[in-house]
């Protein structure tokens, strides 16, 4: 089958009301043009084929070849969870879309290699996983969440600007956690644990097979995220019928979650806690923490801006962010993705990045022109 | 003989704002060629900005090439993947990837002509000499089409107009101050 016969059954499928002058019309060719092009007796143009797969929703390499593009992105299902209704609805990607394809990009621009090796170092059991993450970075891991999982398991972790929820994905040859920015920590956290169990269970999908998937997938990873950031051990070793709110206010802080989460944790623990423990975890996180968290004794140090801070800035790995810096110093791709990743204008990147003028030979470009002997030398 | 390979609209758009479109066909002579993306760019371009020109360029320029091979198709979707920036639309930056994967593909001896910072790396990284607007100006000053200092009034409109003139202007300033300038 070739490129003609593609588009035809693509157009049988997808669009079955267009007639073929509509569709010429849509893709900015005329009925003449479309029709040779259609039966292979003129070539489509690269730009003729990226309209034609837009209009037909698929792919420009699906197009050429017939096949799935070995460089689409992998992700893992999405779905928001309504806790008032009690329902999974599938998420509509398109909304993250932009976001989504300029952090892909911005692997494929400077990373050429397939995709490495299994998952060797990401465990399927939620504890082996947090093990791992405290042999890396200690019992405190939580508090850098995103640098322990690169190092514990190589999955990079960034805060994206233009997504709106959380997104595990592989591209060019690197596994990658995308979350969005918050100043809620707690939930990003919980984003990140999330992610990791759809590594953990090799959940990745087509993008166009996102809406699709079952949210039992979903509910796997939740129970893979509270058992990472609580484990069962730990929160039955607490007494909730005596702890105090300082206490938990404290616990809340070192897990790193939401009230909602523990709340959630202790009923599927079939835990009751004391009615006054029950009340405070129907309050929003931040004010428990400000409530009843003790500060710390220098009045300088606020302990929650900062990690509110930390949480709501956009976020690239070291190595990322390096490569995309030789690239530009070489003179190998523009500065706009190194600038939306560093949220500075490209221009001044380049600018100082950019390698130095070499000025063109003059003398070669007229000679090869036809144009040496005339002017000076 | 290589061929002047205009790779997008920057080059011609820039001829087409000084007038000039007359002085880039003094210089390119029968050595001109496009891809039929850049040719379907420069259409909607020039009737976009009232351009009077598309028969002069489509003189200079002639029948546009299209890709006539899968693996063409693909190095043309694999450039484009490592041009695109945050935020472009879909279709930007095919003219460029199109022509750079016929050049490559083909191994046609010829220099891409654009203005463009990443169509001008990957170029770079495939081996493919780069010219520019100001370059062009520059070569015309060098074979007597244009005074250095008619050729740095160009330089210094486009800049006026707020067209992107990659290598700081200044650099051109300096090289034609060898040819004569007197600023």
């Amino acid at each position: 089958m070739d490129i003609g016969e593609r588009v035809r059954q693509r157009a049988r499928v997808q669009r079955p009301d267009v007639t073929q002058a509509e569709l010429a019309a849509e893709v900015s060719m005329t009925p003449d043009a479309l029709s040779r092009s259609l039966s292979g007796a003129r070539h489509f143009s690269a730009v003729e084929l990226a309209r034609l797969a837009s209009a037909l929703e698929t792919s420009m390499h699906w197009l050429v070849t017939g096949e799935d593009d070995p460089h689409r992105v992998l992700v893992a299902a999405r779905h928001t969870y309504d806790s008032v209704l009690q329902r999974h609805d599938a998420v509509d990607w398109v909304v993250d879309r932009e976001g989504i394809t300029s952090l892909t990009n911005a692997y494929v621009q400077v990373f050429d290699d397939e995709l490495g090796d299994p998952l060797t170092l990401l465990p399927s059991s939620p504890l082996a996983a947090r093990e791992a993450l405290v042999a890396a970075f200690g019992p405190g891991f939580v508090r850098r969440f995103a640098e322990a999982v690169e190092s514990a398991f190589l999955i990079d972790v960034v805060r994206v600007p233009d997504i709106s929820r959380a997104y595990s994905l592989s591209v060019a040859g690197h596994r990658v956690i995308a979350v969005a920015p918050t100043a809620n920590w707690f939930f990003q956290n919980w984003s990140i644990a999330h992610e990791l169990a759809h590594f953990a269970a090799g959940q990745l999908t087509d993008l166009v097979g996102v809406a699709a998937e079952s949210p039992r997938a979903e509910r796997s990873a939740n129970a893979f995220a509270a058992e990472l950031l609580m484990p069962a051990a730990e929160v039955r070793a607490i007494d909730w019928a005596t702890v105090d709110a300082a206490a938990v206010a404290e616990r809340i802080w070192q897990w790193g979650v939401s009230t909602d989460a523990l709340r959630n944790r202790l009923a599927n623990l079939a835990i009751i806690p004391a009615d006054p423990i029950r009340e405070l975890l129907l309050l929003k996180t931040q004010k428990v923490l400000r409530l009843y968290r003790g500060h710390t004794a220098d009045p300088e140090i606020d302990e929650v801006s900062e990690r509110m801070e930390r949480a709501s800035t956009r976020r690239f790995p070291t190595s990322l962010l390096r490569a995309h810096t030789d690239a530009v110093a070489a003179g190998a791709i523009g500065a706009g993705t190194l600038g939306w990743m560093l949220d500075v204008d490209p221009l001044d990147l380049e600018a100082q990045l950019a390698p130095t003028f070499a000025p063109p030979d003059l003398n070669r470009l007229a000679q090869e022109l036809g144009l040496d002997g005339r002017g000076p030398e | 003989m290589t061929r002047l390979h205009f790779a997008d609209t920057t080059v011609l758009i820039n001829f087409a704002h000084l007038g000039r479109v007359d002085l880039l066909a003094r210089l390119v002579g029968a050595n001109g060629r496009w891809s039929a993306t850049v040719a379907a760019e420069w259409e909607a371009s020039a009737d976009w900005a009232g351009f009077d020109d598309e028969g002069a360029v489509d003189a200079m320029l002639g029948e546009p090439l299209s890709p006539e091979s899968v693996d063409e198709l693909l190095l043309t979707q694999t450039i484009r993947e490592r041009l695109r920036m945050p935020g472009d639309p879909d279709g930007k930056h095919l003219g460029e990837c199109e022509s750079l994967a016929i050049i490559s593909a083909r191994g046609l001896d010829a220099q891409l002509c654009t203005d463009d910072t990443g169509a001008r790396g990957q170029a770079r990284r495939l081996g493919i000499g780069t010219v520019s607007t100001a370059s062009l100006l520059v070569l015309a000053a060098k074979v007597g089409f244009l005074t250095p200092e008619e050729c740095w009034d160009c330089i210094t409109a486009l800049v006026r107009l707020g067209r992107f003139l990659p290598d700081a202007p200044e650099n051109y300033g300096a090289l034609l101050a060898r040819l004569g300038l007197v600023t």
